[in-house]
């Protein structure tokens, strides 16, 4: 079963005091993100919406916030984020073929359409059922402007998602009045399979059968891994920690990066 | 507690084939939008109604 993370909901205001404003109300993709990190992590990084807010660099204490801004802020925890804004915009074929190969996705959109008013908005979708590939039937939706998880028609999440305002509320164009299909979007990683590259060896897998721990501990080194984990990976973590390895890699070397990360 | 949808659909490795085979991964928009879209406020339109579904 995809790992489902803790729900974070939105506001009161209070809720997230940074430099004397109040900003409870401004944090829906720092929530999106702030699952989504979860999921990505499989609980091992859970920060709250408002500690996803105060990482953001440089400081940003007014209004809301963009998927980049948070994109930065995932990065520091060794998820990487597939940002799709501006002209880069992702066809909803490849938020559907992302969540059914088991990334989330932080889905910028307007609420609108929801029947709650005119605000660009942001909610974490955690993965989607039925249908075909690229096409599912439904989404499961983390609302920050919810009462909890809930499971969204498919037509429904993507009518949130072209409902947004790019030059913000006050601009009438949205991307569904200007002919746009694509939707703005953070994908995150897979984190329901192995990511462990095609060539490394049975005994090193078998430390960490998913790979995700020793992905984690190569990141936290400096070394970005990509979608994969290879051996090079591993041996460029290890140089950059200043440990000696000899001629090859090899399972006492694995633990020893593990035993690293984690002290 | 989540209701869960009826059982169906691709599996994760046969859109995990389709994906790493699928070459138009974004939509190049032919409007010039911007990158820098902030979330908006909430309480502003709805009175923070963040209980509302």
């Amino acid at each position: 079963m995809t790992y489902r993370p803790v729900f974070q909901k939105e506001g009161p205001a209070g809720a997230c005091v940074l430099d004397g404003q109040y900003l409870g109300w401004k944090n829906c993709t720092c929530l999106s993100f702030a699952m989504g990190i979860d999921k990505s992590t499989r609980g091992r990084v859970r920060l709250t919406g408002c500690m996803v807010r105060g990482e953001i660099l440089p400081r940003d204490v007014s209004g809301g916030t963009t998927i980049e801004q948070n994109a930065q802020v995932a990065n520091l925890h060794g998820v990487h984020v597939d940002a799709h804004t501006g002209s880069r915009v992702a066809s909803f074929y490849l938020v559907g073929l992302s969540l059914q190969s088991g990334q989330g996705v932080s889905l910028a959109g307007n609420t609108a359409p929801l029947g709650k008013g005119n605000v660009n908005h942001n909610v974490w979708v955690n993965e989607c059922a039925g249908g075909t590939v690229g096409h599912p039937t439904q989404a499961l939706v983390y609302d920050p402007w919810s009462s909890g998880p809930a499971w969204w028609s498919w037509s429904k999440t993507y009518d949130f998602a072209r409902a947004l305002h790019p030059w913000g509320e006050a601009d009438s164009r949205t991307l569904k009045n200007m002919g746009i299909a694509g939707v703005y979007c953070g994908i995150f990683p897979d984190t329901e399979g192995p990511i462990w590259g095609a060539g490394v060896p049975a005994n090193i897998r078998a430390v960490d059968p998913d790979g995700r721990i020793v992905g984690a501990a190569v990141q936290k080194a400096g070394q970005n891994y990509g979608s994969r984990v290879d051996v090079a990976d591993i041996a460029a973590a290890l140089r950059r920690i200043g440990h000696n390895y000899g001629s090859v890699v090899d399972p006492a070397d694995v633990q020893w990066l593990i035993n690293w990360s984690v002290s | 507690m989540i209701e869960e949808p009826e059982p169906g659909g691709p599996t994760e490795d046969e859109a995990a084939q389709v994906l790493d085979t699928y070459t138009e991964k974004v939509e190049y928009a032919v409007v010039d939008l911007p990158t820098d879209v902030r979330d908006g406020t909430i309480e502003e339109n709805e009175g923070g109604a963040g209980d509302r579904v």
